[in-house]
């Protein structure tokens, strides 16, 4: 498909006027499945393309965002976007659009996972809700196949495509009093397993039975990878060199500070087989393999193509993409066998932020809560909510865990994630179930 | 638009199906964001495609294409059907009814006085400019966000039963942000976001230019104010703040597709559950919510929801006690309803409609009472303005919100700012602890424009609105360990 971006950029880059011209494209190819009470609640098919073009007129900019259709009126959309443009202000903070560079080219597509027949689907969800439907359980979730493409071109030559397929599977399974979740993702249909997810978040729901009161306090807890990457990606969020120049986050005046447990290391390396992603950013910046914290040290932050050229340094690339939290080889179960007293989260809900000075968030948590006590879990408990940072969270670690790929619910990118295990996480309140 | 609505229609009726619709949609979207005096986008986007939505043997079916053209809608029929098909390989005993509603054929448009597309770019830019750089002349702070946000929404939606409706709603919105640093510290303020259906009359009435001094120095003052004591004290909450908790643990609770178990992945389920219909004390006897989708100015005020029911008026709380949910056709046949409160909404052609949050709005006292006379009910409390910090469990019953300005209230008065100030409850504790409302000339139809929810998530629009009210004995604390 690069070809017929390439091919649409080129027209219009050739009959723009403008001092500079970018375009970008983003294709969503996607089929979701929809269920809930153990039956199909929505089943839906999409496919959309969206074309933006960018002008620059000296250090004025203007940009356009079409649906892209065989039919492009190309001098219609550079009109516009010149209009936008010529009514802009100048940007104090222009730079033009990147040079050329060396990034590779990349299609993780999977033709089986973008082509996945409904009643494939359908069969696979079959098996499931007679299952659920024999042990008396409500089953909930989302079946995805999709494949997504990225695209830049500019007048600078610079030309760069990304292009993969995802499936995924998530579920619900719950019960009168409980409920239990799991999740997985891959480029390949083949890769993934909704009856083994299934079997998970039943797992979950069944010894979620008939939770009890606890009250809420300090804990030790073992959050498995995806309430890791839901709690982790907030603070990932702040590790803008800007904010932190600007005195406005917690990460101000730390950089090459020593401020987590020396057993965190956090990086970003679309290339790793452990955590493949697209290899640049939306503003056309390469990413290559950087660490943002190792060994406990905050090495790195990023720093977009204005904040790196004012300071004097290089781009860095958006964190996300690829991002890698360091894991062990220990499960779950050997996680534990370490706690005395403690509780295992399965996930996090409805994560905000309450001070963003010292990343405090709150949230639930959701989906199977236990009491773990003597290195065994006792029984199910009623759900929390917490106040609490994961600035003091990688500073109180334990124990790290093995860890996985997954993708959480707060925001949507694929990250590597541990299991953790960590020292009096605070728990400010409790639910009804 | 309109002719292929009805070429639709016309083909569709051929097919062996229950029931289908289509939505053709033309979406703009002009986004203006400063961040300080550098203009981070200027963007303007048009979208457009059709939906369209199959019923067959008791499932549905849905697919999607962004090519307007006959032979395309005759080729996505085929594939909805071909996927309903596969839909109802797993219904079980289960089948998808509607709930019944007339047939209508015909136009509404949201009353603009001034398009918002008709109104230059240059304009827009040097408002959120002058903002901007009324904020940054303030000291202490360094960072200013301003915004923009004008939309319209044509829509042709047609179905079997003979519906062929068309709208055209236009929704305008403006806010923005400043931050200060200063005292070990970093705090913000917001002019608040203020989205309605009208045109730009509403951003030129919003008053934000001579608000941003002000708002600034609030971002400021900020830094220097006390945190709150940790206790149990009364709450006189703004309109712009109650609106979030509105639309939390009222909103969400209410609507009917998650109490039937929907949403269970990901939004989560309901308290509210169906035997709870007209005998659950939700809130004291002064609480009354009333759902309006024919609220002047109000965000889901469309005339029709996105599978052709007509915008209603309706009580979801009356006098305390909760009497009704919001619904689409499907979820009110399965409760029986005679029809649905017109709730299902999509935000996009490419979509498939949900259960959604109506314009629905705490309503107003009838004696005469002001903000002030709240105030002087209290002994110890707190004061909040604005939206901040939320999150609720996915049943909707812990919950906990922050605020935007902060405000001590001591013996019946204002007294010094606070900040980083949060309160939690439980959802029927809270509203049952509303012992006082302001009359209708403080009420204010607050609302949202970015209202998550569904699996991938869509984006909806709704308007919250509220007085000020007073609650007592709430736990108020710091947020912060």
């Amino acid at each position: 498909m690069m070809d017929r971006y390439r091919n649409v950029a080129k027209k219009i880059i050739e009959s723009s006027k403008a001092d500079h011209t970018e375009v970008f494209f983003y294709r969503i190819k996607e089929d979701n499945t929809r269920f809930g009470e153990s039956r199909i609640t929505q089943n839906m098919s999409k496919d959309v393309t969206s074309v933006t073009v960018q002008v620059h007129f000296g250090k004025k900019k203007g940009s356009v965002t079409l649906t892209l259709n065989d039919d492009i009126k190309v001098e219609e959309i550079l009109r516009r976007a010149n209009d936008i443009a010529k009514s802009n202000v100048e940007d104090p903070e222009y730079l033009p659009p990147v040079e050329r560079q060396d990034i590779p080219i990349i299609s993780r597509a999977v033709s089986d996972t973008e082509n996945l027949l409904p009643v494939v689907k359908t069969e696979a969800l079959r098996r499931i809700f007679d299952d659920a439907r024999k042990e008396n359980l409500r089953v909930a979730g989302l079946f995805t196949n999709g494949r997504y493409e990225y695209s830049i071109f500019n007048t600078n030559g610079f030309e760069t495509y990304y292009d993969t397929t995802m499936a995924s599977f998530s579920t619900t399974v719950q019960t009168e009093t409980s409920s239990g979740y799991a999740k997985d993702q891959s480029e390949n249909i083949k890769d993934l397993k909704p009856e083994e997810i299934y079997e998970v978040a039943k797992e979950k729901a069944i010894k979620g039975q008939k939770p009890r009161d606890l009250d809420p306090g300090l804990y030790d807890v073992i959050l498995e990878p995806i309430a890791v990457a839901d709690f982790v990606d907030f603070m990932i969020f702040e590790m803008q060199a800007r904010g932190a120049d600007e005195g406005r986050t917690f990460f101000t005046g730390k950089q090459g500070q020593k401020i987590f447990d020396e057993r965190v290391t956090i990086y970003s390396d679309p290339f790793s087989e452990l955590n493949p992603s697209i290899p640049f950013d939306n503003e056309g910046v390469a990413i290559k393999r950087i660490n943002w914290v190792n060994k406990g040290v905050l090495e790195n932050l990023y720093y977009d193509r204005f904040w790196a050229h004012k300071n004097g340094r290089k781009p860095t690339g958006m964190p996300f993409l690829g991002l890698i939290f360091e894991d062990s080889s220990k499960s779950i179960d050997e996680l534990i066998k370490k706690v005395n007293r403690g509780l295992l989260v399965t996930r996090f809900w409805y994560i905000r932020f309450v001070e963003r000075k010292t990343i405090t968030l709150t949230g639930m948590t959701r989906d199977g809560l236990f009491y773990v006590e003597d290195g065994e879990i006792k029984y199910p408990v009623k759900n929390f909510r917490f106040n609490e940072s994961p600035s003091r969270v990688l500073a109180n670690i334990i124990e790290i865990g093995k860890g996985r790929r997954v993708v959480g619910e707060e925001m949507s990118f694929a990250t590597y994630m541990p299991a953790l295990l960590v020292k009096d996480f605070n728990f400010a309140s409790k639910t009804e179930f | 638009m309109k002719e292929l609505g009805a070429y639709f229609q016309d083909i569709a009726r051929r097919e062996n199906i229950e029931y289908a619709d289509i939505r053709i949609g033309y979406y703009r979207t002009q986004f203006l964001f400063l961040q300080d005096l550098s203009p981070k986008e200027i963007n303007d986007e048009e979208r457009m495609g059709f939906g369209i939505r199959v019923l067959y043997d008791g499932a549905w079916g849905f697919a999607s294409s962004t090519k307007v053209e006959k032979a395309e809608i005759e080729r996505v029929l085929k594939k909805a059907i071909e996927i309903a098909k596969a839909s109802s390989l797993v219904k079980g005993e289960y089948r998808v009814k509607l709930a019944k509603e007339p047939v209508h054929v015909d136009r509404y448009a949201v009353p603009v006085e001034i398009d918002p597309f008709k109104v230059p770019v240059e304009e827009k830019i040097d408002l959120l400019y002058k903002v901007n750089d009324v904020m940054l002349k303030v000291k202490g702070i360094v960072k200013t966000y301003s915004h923009i946000e004008v939309r319209r929404r044509d829509q042709v939606f047609a179905s079997t039963e003979g519906s062929l409706i068309e709208t055209t709603i236009f929704t305008t919105n403006a806010g923005y942000t400043a931050f200060a640093v200063g005292n070990n510290d970093s705090q913000s303020r917001s002019f608040q976001d203020y989205p309605l259906n009208k045109g730009y009359e509403h951003i030129r009435s919003m008053k934000l230019l001579e608000n941003a001094e002000r708002i600034a120095s609030e971002a400021v003052m900020k830094l220097y104010a006390d945190e709150p004591d940790e206790a149990l004290m009364d709450l006189v909450l703004d309109p712009a703040h109650l609106s979030l908790t509105i639309h939390e643990s009222v909103g969400h609770p209410t609507e009917l597709d998650r109490v039937l178990g929907y949403e269970a992945n990901f939004a989560g389920r309901s308290f509210v559950t169906p035997e709870k219909l007209g005998n659950f004390r939700y809130g004291s006897p002064m609480v009354n919510f009333v759902a309006d989708n024919t609220l002047p100015g109000g965000l889901a005020t469309t005339g029709y929801d996105d599978e052709g029911v007509e915008c209603q008026k309706w009580h979801i709380i009356k006098d305390g006690i909760f009497v009704d949910y919001s619904s689409t056709r499907e979820v009110a046949s399965i409760l029986g309803f005679p029809r649905s409160r017109g709730s299902a909404r999509a935000d996009s052609f490419s979509s498939f409609p949900i259960n959604r949050i109506p314009n629905l709005c705490l309503m107003p006292g009838k004696d005469p009472v002001t903000p002030e006379d709240l105030i002087a009910g209290v002994k110890k409390g707190v004061y909040i303005e604005g939206r901040g910090s939320f999150s609720i469990d996915q049943m909707r019953l812990n919950f906990q919100f922050g605020g935007d300005l902060f405000y001590e209230i001591k013996d019946g008065k204002k007294g010094r700012m606070l900040k980083n100030v949060i309160y939690q409850s439980i959802t029927p504790q809270f509203w049952n602890s509303l012992d006082g409302v302001t009359d209708e000339r403080f009420w204010e139809p607050r609302g949202f424009l970015t209202c998550g929810k569904g699996e991938p998530t869509q984006s909806a629009q709704m308007t919250n609105g509220a007085p000020y009210a007073r609650f007592r004995n709430v736990k108020v604390g710091r947020g912060k360990r």
